[in-house]
């Protein structure tokens, strides 16, 4: 009888646990004048040098100041560096002019050689983003500025010594002479500072209000959280219960529900979803060193079917930049159209390869119905699928066994080409194809001036597109949803959430 | 008594160094490794070695093992590949809020699920074969899918619970309760199923015993028979029917621990395993193994105050 009456005391204790809402609000921490930014995954890492692109660097967005700030309509503006610019011509030399009176948070005096350090800082680094430093030889200061030397020309540094890439986050002699320190603090001279106190790795970030930053007008709000809600779904009705203020953990799926709900969708950034012929040598499957092969595989998809099954967000598309992104050359969408004849006459007969993808942004939903079309024509494609760990996916890549590769890319026209087409490191280019065509027009278009860096990306685009490199198949918007937040800014190809223009919107 | 705990503890050695050395197997058949991870996927072979050789990941499996297992004896977990942080503070922080949650969820599960077996069994007919509906159905529900409708039903259209998060019980104990009121439910559900149904089965055979008959003969009245002497006999089987679930709970628990964004060991090792940071991964695969290990040494205790025989040979 004693269990049973401790069974009672039990079941009473819970109900009263269910009862306790009639007495409490469940809006939880989210006040007024503060902001919770939901994410879809953790921070790769809180140091900059090591953590990636996209949505996951906000930690980063609010805590260090870059030198260049990127604003979300594409265009860049000044932070630390007031003004920038390249010397001389061919985009070898450039130069940055260091604002002065900046404190970093914890008060101390932000310096030229500070830069200069932290850039040095960032090259001995190894990280998901290095990549982006290539060809940079020398960092030195002179006065207030700071001039960036490299060996090879590269046309995107205000695009890299921006918040988009962290390499323009610069962080305090605190930070650099310890180094390990900055993986569990933040070091910069932001509008915020991490909370360590409310903070758990990997759960929430809290940022509270960097007392010493030099443009206090841009800290809007007293307090950012931001909370990791690993489920899209989740992350939506934490959306529509006001317990989070903006979703970046959005999908195009959702995006009606999100509307519908009365929150402002932003949708923009396109990426392009495409096959990556890599064994463009035909070292493996010996048929994709033929470019009437490539092409006539670009010919066997039908696009338009493709985008409209893979729903709502995605768009055809019959080159690797998307609309709206440099380099996009509207002519290039009637190169291959889509005709299954022509894709028999180019074949020639039976071609079979291997093509290895992931789950994610569509990518394995696209590589089955390109498979499904390419079928259409004798064509047979082996899908193999590694989920959602790119872990294995490098690993596969790297073993050049596979003959293409699904994945999606949404970097400049100058990145990809640097690192996935010319580059002989990437993963996603695995067999180090070689090219003069496309290596003269690679040479063009980084050294292009500023004046004609669209023809050169057009001339780039025009090459790839000729020679069949890829079989691109889909755009794909990126989102974000907001509810109670006004200063949204858009969301432009290249662009970067204007997170510090964001602001509480009157009465909510 | 004594000798049994003494048993089952020394017992649970091999099991954790087994289950140690087979994540460690399994994390290294896996393709790629947190070298990967911290690099990306674009980064040239000479960066790739010299951070695998600076995480210990060059050397052979056999020595990264034994050099994590004596830290382990010294009472050093290691450290967190990317953060740094000891694994064991990384760990302690999330153990509460996965106690938490399977806690709660194992009181709901023994009364909710106690209480309907009961109500089955007494009562039989329509009402039992109703109740192994439900409990069929308890069953079969998707934690994801029956989350998703307690979060739209409970949190966002009746604002009653907070859609996601955790709050510490000594932060503020009411809220504590409200954040963990629809994982509780979420996780319960097929638990109480599976409970309802032993109960039920467990007590409507001890109930059609002779000895039961006997007892209903003399006069002694139904709640005594049924609450002195039925439930008794009936016990030892859901108690370890009982167990399992618990160790359910654990696999439940990594799942709805993603769905409603709590910061326990379940969303650690989802992001641990994503990012190959094996000593992480060790400290949570050690902690559940010992979460398992004391869940069977309890079953293992009551089963032998319900019935001695069962635990002397």
């Amino acid at each position: 009888m004693r269990i049973m009456k401790r069974a009672a005391a039990l079941v009473a204790a819970v109900v009263l646990a269910a009862a306790l809402p009639a007495c409490s609000s469940s809006r939880g921490a989210t006040a007024d004048d503060t902001l919770v930014v939901a994410l879809p995954a953790p921070p790769e890492s809180l140091n900059p040098a090591h953590n990636g692109s996209g949505a996951q660097g906000i930690v980063h967005w609010l805590s260090y100041e870059p030198l260049i700030r990127a604003k979300s309509d594409g265009s860049f503006a000044p932070a630390l560096a007031t003004e920038w610019g390249y010397v001389g011509t061919g985009n070898t030399e450039f130069a940055m002019t260091i604002r002065d009176g900046v404190d970093y948070a914890d008060g101390t005096r932000v310096e030229v050689a500070h830069v200069v350090d932290t850039i040095k800082y960032y090259l001995g680094s190894p990280g998901p983003m290095k990549p982006f430093l290539t060809g940079i030889t020398d960092v030195t200061a002179s006065g207030r500025q700071v001039t960036v030397k490299l060996s090879t020309p590269n046309p995107i540094l205000p695009y890299v010594f921006s918040q988009l890439v962290n390499w323009g986050d610069v962080i305090s002699p605190a930070g650099l002479s310890m180094p390990d320190r900055l993986t569990t603090q933040t070091f910069g001279a932001g509008p915020y500072t991490l909370d360590t106190a409310t903070t758990v790795a990997g759960d929430h970030y809290t940022f509270v209000k960097n007392a010493h930053y030099w443009n206090p007008s841009a800290q809007r709000f007293a307090k950012v959280v931001v909370r990791v809600i690993p489920d899209p779904n989740t992350a939506t009705q934490a959306l529509a219960s006001g317990q989070v203020d903006v979703n970046l953990n959005a999908t195009a799926t959702l995006a009606d529900q999100a509307r519908g709900m009365g929150a402002r969708v932003l949708e923009g950034n396109p990426g392009v979803l495409a096959l990556y012929l890599v064994d463009r040598a035909g070292e493996t499957t010996p048929a994709m060193g033929d470019v009437r092969v490539r092409q006539a595989l670009n010919h066997a998809v039908d696009r338009a079917a493709i985008a409209k099954a893979l729903g709502a967000g995605f768009s055809p598309v019959g080159q690797i930049a998307a609309d709206g992104t440099d380099g996009y050359d509207p002519a290039l969408e009637s190169r291959y159209p889509y005709d299954p004849d022509k894709a028999r006459s180019l074949l020639g007969g039976e071609v079979r390869f291997d093509l290895v993808d992931l789950l994610t942004f569509g990518m394995n939903t696209a590589s089955q119905a390109v498979s499904a079309q390419l079928a259409k024509v004798g064509v047979t494609a082996t899908i193999h699928t590694d989920g959602n760990d790119l872990n294995r996916f490098v690993a596969d890549l790297t073993s050049r066994e596979f003959a293409a590769v699904t994945f999606r890319l949404n970097t400049p026209l100058f990145a990809s080409a640097l690192f996935n087409i010319t580059g002989t490191t990437s993963p996603l280019n695995p067999f180090q194809s070689r090219d003069p065509e496309v290596e003269a027009a690679f040479h063009a278009l980084a050294s292009a001036p500023a004046e004609g860096q669209e023809a050169a990306a057009k001339a780039f685009n025009r090459v790839v597109v000729e020679k069949a490199w890829f079989l691109p198949v889909a755009t794909v918007q990126n989102y974000a949803f907001a509810k109670g937040v006004a200063n949204l800014g858009e969301f432009a190809p290249n662009g970067a959430l204007d997170v510090l223009d964001w602001a509480p919107e009157a009465g909510r | 008594m004594a000798r049994l705990v003494g048993g089952r503890v020394l017992w649970s050695l091999p099991l954790l160094l087994a289950l140690s050395a087979l994540t460690f197997v399994l994390a290294w058949l896996t393709p790629g490794d947190a070298a990967r991870t911290i690099l990306g996927t674009n980064t040239d072979p000479v960066a790739y070695a010299e951070v695998r050789a600076r995480l210990g990941l060059d050397r052979p499996l056999v020595e990264q093992y034994w050099h994590w297992l004596t830290g382990v004896v010294r009472g050093d977990l290691g450290g967190s590949v990317f953060t740094g942080e000891p694994v064991s503070a990384i760990v302690g922080d999330r153990l509460p809020v996965t106690l938490s949650l399977l806690g709660l969820s194992a009181l709901v599960i023994a009364a909710v699920g106690t209480g309907i077996g009961l109500v089955g069994a007494l009562r039989g007919g329509l009402a039992g074969r109703l109740l192994d509906g439900v409990a069929v159905v308890g069953m079969s529900v998707p934690a994801p899918w029956l989350g998703l409708v307690l979060i739209v039903v409970f949190a966002v259209d009746l604002a009653l619970f907070p859609v996601t998060g955790y709050v510490a019980f000594a932060d503020a104990p009411a809220d504590w309760a409200l954040s963990l009121v629809l994982p509780v439910v979420c996780l319960s559900v097929g638990g109480i199923a599976v409970v309802a149904k032993q109960v039920r089965g467990a007590l409507a055979d001890v109930l059609g015993r002779g000895y039961i008959r006997a007892l209903r003969a003399n006069g002694m009245p139904t709640r005594s028979v049924v609450f002195r002497h039925a439930t008794r006999n009936a016990a030892l089987p859901v108690v370890n029917v009982f167990g399992v679930v618990l160790i359910g709970l654990l696999g439940g628990s990594i799942v709805v621990e993603q769905l409603f964004a709590l910061p326990g060991l379940g969303q650690l090792t989802v992001t641990a395993t994503a990012q190959h940071d094996l000593p992480v991964l060790e400290g949570v695969v050690l902690c559940f193994t010992i979460l398992v290990v004391v869940v069977n040494l309890v079953t293992d205790v009551i089963s032998g105050k319900l019935t001695p025989r069962a635990v002397t040979p």
